[in-house]
């Protein structure tokens, strides 16, 4: 695809370096993780940044994107075209990388959708590209790996996002969708040792009717994020066991109960006709 | 025969022991109406912004500078002993974010106070004759006109937020959670919709029903400013009027000595016809420069609120403290988070969490109680122009530091309010308006990311910040 760089003088100052696609009209934002972050931030697109570093945590952010702004994960295979976003943000932690390599990625959306409909299709489109590339579905160690209704439905049979990992191949009832959805749906994938989540959550209504959608898109480096949520957690049960507590033996049962819950999970899906996946947690 | 000590330190004589009950550790329950235990976590929000005298009487701190502190405190602490009670499984992220905005109003406050009420040569270029020249000409208002209006809108926003939202939280954590860290889901799923304060018990019933900004203390507020004696007498030092011709004793040179001479009358005077109705509080009245004139804004500010029939209406309902969906939803997340056992998931239920009480705050009271005001609405998107304008110099933007700090010149450790993203934004972007519910709950979300990223990748840092945030539990 052919591109060309519009500058127009003064006023298109504050454009320059936003690519316009010529075929599709479309300015992009473009990134990939695992590079410098400023090297990344200049060669995006986006024409300033708002930039912070807390505790050598560095982020590259933007808000306000024009709407006819697609942002794009570029690595080959794994492509994603996010449209309609709000806000994009780049973040590298001096910590871990002198280099100050990209390690995550977030993309908020603008989400002003007029009904639970209009969200779902948009997030079906998103999955649907999960789909075509060579992303793979992520599991937590400690969900059930089940396919079809069973990714989204409790012990009980009930609707619950956050029973097992829902499935992006599942279409999910409009009914279940906004039974679910105010308490927040995840999906995962991993695609070269990046985790991408994709978030939506409602928090009511707006002043004129239409559902309160966030939905948020996250590229994450997997091992910083896996090595990160492990370290917080370790520490939070060490300080609170520090108090008098027990909350170590406390997750580490829960953990122990939830494997014995997943294997009832599993036994139920296979009832219903789903599938049951390869891994840790599978008989 | 046996002896043992009483509880005062007497001698007694023990006669015999008999068993009350047949077993030993034998534990009665007893079901407490849902009203009185409202009642009981309403009485802990009262009491985090109270003092308690030598007579064992708790009296609201009067200072809503203090108070500021107290909440900020406060907030900070529910973040922490939800994790302990919980053993970990529950964690209330909501508060940890307000702690740090709580503590930036308070920071406000200091701004209003030092850097604009005060007046003097050193706070020229915002109030100057000059300043206040333009201020006039462009927004009908003077600076100090603008200062109070603001200061007066975060005391009020700030208390009955407090007032509203940290008994939800306080009885999740006092009656949700079970000694062992487990939830008590049927008592939560039940209470959440029962409280009323109309079923409060009589005393947590008055002591919230006379707290500040309410119906009666606005009028106890406006009955005192009317017979207010320091303004009563530093008025009078303006009977003589100045003539601006003829006696050269009478004109310019009258006016300003006049002038002088309220605005120390009320600085020494001001202490004395206070008890906690004037804003600011009295005691920081004595750096004001300009005093009498401050005070002349002050009283026009709180007859205008007092008058002000859509806010109270709004502050009625409020007070009610009814459930809303989003609390609602805020409890089905606590459960939903005390579920899961992955630290990923739970971290992002938590960002939910944040954002359905975020939805509370700020759409389902501060929208009526403060932000529907249209003199604040003005004087909120005049100080946001200038602060875009003078990069913050000559007024403070909007913004919440990751930081104990109450401010900083590094623009790292912030979330500013509608940041321009160069210099020709700067001057002439289009401005958002932080009244403005949509633009506001963007910036929400914009924190809301920063926030959570933060306190993902640099927990120990952030909780740090909270902990000496946490130590103003008595401020």
């Amino acid at each position: 695809m052919r591109r060309r760089q519009i500058l127009l003088g003064a006023g298109a100052l504050a454009l320059a370096g936003i690519k316009y696609s010529k075929g599709a009209n479309m300015a992009e934002i473009r990134f990939e993780l695992g590079k410098n972050i400023v090297a990344t931030a200049k060669s995006s697109g986006v024409p300033g940044y708002a930039t912070r570093d807390i505790q050598g945590y560095i982020s590259y952010g933007v808000t306000d994107i024009p709407p006819e702004v697609v942002a794009v994960y570029t690595p080959a295979g794994f492509q994603i075209e996010w449209p309609n976003l709000f806000a994009f943000t780049l973040y590298a932690d001096r910590a871990r990388s002198p280099d100050l390599l990209v390690e995550t990625a977030s993309l908020q959306q603008r989400a002003a959708f007029r009904s639970h409909q209009d969200a779902q299709a948009f997030i079906e489109q998103t999955i649907a590209q999960f789909k075509r590339g060579k992303w793979r579905r992520y599991f937590f160690p400690e969900q059930a790996r089940l396919s079809g209704r069973s990714s989204i439905l409790d012990e009980g049979g009930n609707p619950d996002p956050y029973a097992a990992a829902p499935d992006p191949d599942y279409k999910i009832p409009p009914v279940d969708w906004a039974a679910m959805v105010g308490l927040g749906l995840q999906w995962r994938w991993l695609g070269d040792g990046v985790l991408a989540t994709l978030s939506a959550s409602t928090t009511g209504e707006r002043a004129d009717g239409s559902p309160d959608y966030s939905i948020s898109l996250d590229f994450e480096n997997e091992a910083v994020a896996r090595d990160t949520a492990a370290r917080n957690e370790a520490d939070k049960l060490k300080s609170l066991d520090a108090k008098g507590g027990n909350a170590t033996a406390q997750a580490q049962a829960a953990k122990s109960r939830q494997l014995e819950v997943n294997k009832r999970l599993e036994a139920n899906a296979v009832k219903r006709g789903d599938r049951v996946l390869a891994g840790p947690s599978a008989p | 025969m046996a002896k043992d000590t009483a509880q005062d330190g007497r001698e007694i004589e023990v006669l015999g022991t008999c068993m009350t009950q047949a077993q030993a550790d034998t534990q009665l329950g007893h079901n407490v109406a849902p009203g009185l235990v409202w009642s009981y976590a309403q009485e802990e929000a009262l009491i985090g912004v109270s003092e308690q005298g030598q007579d064992k009487n708790w009296r609201l701190v009067q200072d809503a500078e203090r108070r500021a502190k107290r909440i900020a405190a406060r907030y900070a602490d529910l973040y922490f002993i939800s994790a302990e009670r919980s053993q970990g499984k529950v964690q209330f992220y909501w508060p940890a974010l307000a702690a740090f905005v709580v503590k930036d109003i308070a920071e406000a406050y200091r701004y209003s106070r030092d850097e604009v009420l005060a007046g003097g040569w050193s706070n020229a270029a915002r109030t100057s004759t000059a300043s206040q020249f333009f201020s006039t000409l462009y927004s009908n208002a003077s600076p100090y006109e603008h200062a109070l209006r603001v200061y007066v809108a975060l005391a009020k926003g700030n208390l009955w937020l407090f007032m509203d939202i940290y008994p939800w939280l306080y009885f999740f954590y006092k009656f949700g959670i079970n000694p062992d860290g487990s939830l008590n889901i049927p008592r939560l799923q039940d209470h959440v919709t029962q409280r009323d304060a109309s079923q409060y018990q009589a005393q947590s019933k008055a002591a919230v029903e006379q707290l500040p900004f309410g119906r009666p203390w606005l009028a106890r507020q406006q009955g005192r400013q009317q017979a207010d004696p320091v303004y009563t007498r530093a008025a009078s030092y303006f009977d003589t009027q100045p003539t601006w011709s003829g006696d050269p004793y009478s004109g310019y040179g009258q006016q300003v000595a006049s002038a002088m001479q309220a605005h120390s009358y009320v600085k020494g005077h001001i202490a004395s016809y206070d008890n906690g109705y004037h804003l600011p509080l009295s005691n920081y009245w004595g750096k004001f420069s300009q005093a009498f004139y401050v005070m002349e804004e002050e009283r026009k500010e709180l007859a205008r609120v007092a008058n002000d029939g859509a806010a109270s209406a709004a502050l009625d309902k409020l007070a009610q403290f009814k459930v809303t969906k989003d609390i609602q939803d805020t409890y089905a997340l606590l459960i939903a988070e005390s579920k899961v056992s992955n630290p990923s998931q739970q971290a992002a239920i938590q960002l939910n969490e944040l954002k359905a009480i975020a939805k509370q705050e700020q759409i389902n009271i501060l929208q009526p109680l403060i932000y529907n005001d249209k003199k604040l609405q003005d004087t909120m998107n005049l100080n946001h122009l200038f602060a875009r304008l003078t990069y913050g110099h000559i007024t403070t933007k909007y913004r919440v530091i990751y930081s104990a700090q109450p401010a900083t010149d590094s623009a790292d450790l912030q979330t500013v309010f509608d940041e321009p993203t160069g210099a020709w934004s700067r001057y002439t972007g289009h401005r958002k308006s932080l009244p403005d519910q949509t633009d506001r709950m963007e910036y929400v979300a914009a924190i809301a990311k920063d926030f959570h990223r933060l306190m993902q990748t640099r927990r120990a840092y952030m909780e740090g910040e909270l902990q000496k945030i946490r130590g103003w539990l008595n401020a």
